[in-house]
């Protein structure tokens, strides 16, 4: 025994640089991780937060109205630039589709993320996740034209209501005032349809992540407890899903809020926040608003989240 | 006595496995009930049966004389602890005990009160405030029980309620919940693999293999008196003889149960063996001993574990530490009892249904 321990003990191991660096990250595991974070936390710090900070300050600029020159002195003119109706009209239009698609999104995700964290079992499972994962596999600009072609007044969806005879509904509700428009594609109705459909798979997939976390045994639990299946829902199912349905919603309101495309090609010529950043910083060469209005989803979300936190959404996290 | 549950000819089949297979059963009203048996021996799937979480596939389950097949488990009087304890992770302490209030649209100071003496019937008052996750494994046991009982249910059910404690933990826990029970004279069921928390504990024992009942009895009867091979088996270690090794010691009967600590070591008179193996369990020492019917001890030097007519019998007996100077392959004397072997008949495994407590 004593012989063998002797033995290793005298043995003259070589370690190499490779078997050093690894002694080293075992001795300092802190070392590898920082390795590893080093280079996420300078693209993070530099691309991300350093672009984020270089346009908040840009918001503080202003621009001079003769010259179109901008005003390198802090202020807060172009905020208030921000205020005029015809920029308000364009923030409160961006905030109420946001909010009326992410509302949806919420609504149509939930019984197909039920029924795949609950139901979809094996190859049911996999054909869900390939369903709502195959609209992000193709172009953005192909879907939106397709569905363009699908809303516009000789499209296929008229053509549809019209063989069911229908074409009266569908005028009552292009009639409306504000959503309505003269067909599907040029109203407001046709910008939230496709918002809905492009923005769905964020709202799905993070909210079926929440409920798979749902243990069957807490609902039963519930109904032990004598809550009817509205009352688990109630107070079991939806507070449990609320982080994701938070997390989904910020997917759902962001994006909708920045998007400048979708409104482009379908809807009425009204602009949406993104449009303006777009104009602003493009055509206008009015960089200072630009920035001001991109400030304004931000804290929006901030806000938003907020406001959830103090509700306790996150609870069950 | 009112019967707090009943089950006639019940059977849940899952495809072709039959979970609980034709069971008939009555619990009394107030009595400390115990589902015993191995994993898959249909004792879970009994208690789902009751709770409603599940349907039988045949036969008709009563609950205080109401049929509840159709019954949802939300309309039935019946509250569960579950095995994972299923408490509400969103929710505080407090919040989780006062569910089944809120549920009832109970205002909400009366709720909290509720809550309040359920918490400190389970001796966790002060911990209302609390989130389950902040809370160990005994405390949320604790809260699964005030959340079963401050509803005041006519029947409450557990499921394996201490299996995931620590044995000391565990002991607590059993006296807590007897005492409890007798404090609020509610009909407890309760689903356990452990024999032990089942005999301490129940008033009555009904015994579960593979999908079906064999044996309902206080915990004496069925320890002293198991109905067959499998009961005695089970519950406690027992020495089971078959009808030849019977017939070697010149008794006629089918099968009988010897528990180890009958067997007695004597000076004189009783039947020759041998010590095989010695076990020191603290309380007391385990030895396999080999017997020999004819009082003849084989030769030295030879097996004992020939398979000829002279084959020993082998049997395990908790011996006193007194004897602890024994050696394997020292020559003891054994004796027994007479009424401690326990004579059964064979096989009854499909006539347990005739135990049925009436």
């Amino acid at each position: 025994m004593s012989e063998s321990v002797a033995n290793s003990g005298n043995k003259v191991v070589k370690i190499g640089l490779t078997g050093k660096l690894s002694d080293l990250f075992w001795r300092r595991k802190w070392v590898l991780l920082l390795l590893m974070l080093l280079p996420p936390l300078l693209w993070l710090g530099i691309i991300y937060v350093g672009s984020l900070l270089a346009l908040l300050v840009q918001s503080f600029f202003s621009i001079d109205e003769f010259s179109g020159l901008i005003n390198y002195e802090l202020t807060l003119k172009t905020y208030k630039e921000l205020l005029v109706p015809a920029n308000l009209d364009i923030i409160v239009r961006t905030v109420s589709m946001a909010t009326m698609v992410t509302l949806a999104a919420a609504i149509v995700a939930f019984p197909i993320a039920y029924f795949a964290a609950r139901y979809a079992r094996g190859r049911w499972k996999a054909l869900f996740f390939l369903g709502v994962m195959l609209p992000l596999w193709s172009s953005y600009l192909v879907k939106v034209y397709a569905w363009k072609l699908i809303l516009a007044k000789e499209g296929i969806l008229n053509w549809l209501i019209d063989k069911l005879h229908l074409t009266w509904l569908l005028d009552a509700v292009l009639s409306t005032p504000v959503i309505g428009g003269n067909s599907l594609s040029v109203s407001y109705i046709g910008t939230f349809l496709v918002f809905l459909y492009v923005w769905l798979p964020f709202m799905v997939l993070p909210m079926q992540a929440a409920l798979e976390r749902v243990p069957i045994n807490l609902l039963d639990a519930s109904a032990d407890l004598g809550a009817k299946p509205r009352q688990t829902f109630m107070n079991v199912i939806l507070p449990m899903a609320m982080p994701g349905i938070i997390a989904g919603s910020i997917f759902t309101f962001s994006l909708t809020l920045g998007d400048y495309i979708i409104p482009q090609i379908i809807g009425s010529s009204r602009l949406f926040i993104g449009q303006a950043v777009y104009a602003h910083q493009g055509t206008a060469g009015n960089i200072p608003l630009a920035a001001a209005f991109s400030v304004v989803p931000i804290v929006i979300m901030g806000f938003y989240l907020w406001m959830a936190q103090r509700k306790g959404a996150f609870n069950a996290l | 006595m009112t019967t707090a549950v009943e089950f006639n000819q019940v059977s849940r089949h899952f495809d072709d496995v039959r979970a609980v297979d034709g069971v008939d059963l009555a619990i009394e009203e107030g009595e400390f009930f115990a589902l015993l048996g191995p994993s898959g021996s249909g004792k879970t799937t009994c208690l789902r049966l009751i709770a409603g979480f599940d349907s039988p596939t045949q036969g008709e389950i009563k609950i205080f004389d109401e049929p509840v097949q159709h019954v949802p488990p939300y309309r039935r009087n019946v509250n569960t602890v579950f095995q994972d304890y299923a408490l509400f992770p969103h929710l505080s302490v407090g919040e989780n005990v006062a569910y089944s209030l809120k549920i009832r649209k109970i205002d909400k100071t009366t709720r909290k009160k509720k809550a309040e003496e359920a918490l400190d019937m389970v001796q966790l008052a002060g911990l209302a405030d609390r989130r389950p996750a902040q809370l160990s494994g005994g405390q949320r046991q604790r809260v699964a029980l005030a959340r079963a009982l401050v509803g005041q249910p006519k029947v409450l059910l557990l499921d394996e309620p201490l299996g995931a404690l620590d044995l000391k933990l565990r002991e607590e826990m059993q006296e807590e919940l007897k005492t409890l029970q007798r404090l609020l004279g509610i009909t407890f069921v309760f689903v356990t693999h452990d024999q032990t928390e089942a005999l301490s504990m129940a008033d009555r024992v009904a015994i579960f293999n593979e999908g079906r009942l064999q044996q309902v009895d206080t915990p004496e009867n069925i320890y002293h008196r198991p109905n067959d091979e499998f009961v005695a088996r089970f519950v406690g270690s027992s020495n089971v003889l078959s009808s030849q090794d019977l017939a070697r010691l010149g008794i006629q009967a089918d099968s009988a149960s010897l528990r180890p600590e009958a067997i007695q070591l004597v000076t004189n008179g009783g039947y020759a063996a041998q010590v095989c193996s010695k076990v020191f369990l603290g309380s007391a020492i385990r030895m396999q001993l080999a017997l020999f019917p004819d009082g003849k001890y084989p030769p030295a030097g030879t097996s004992n574990t020939d398979t000829t007519n002279n084959a020993p019998l082998h049997l395990s007996a908790l011996v006193d530490h007194d004897r602890a100077q024994l050696n394997v392959g020292d020559r003891v004397r054994v004796h027994w009892q007479a009424h401690s072997l326990h004579l059964m008949g064979a096989g009854q495994a499909g006539t347990a249904s005739n135990t049925h407590y009436v």
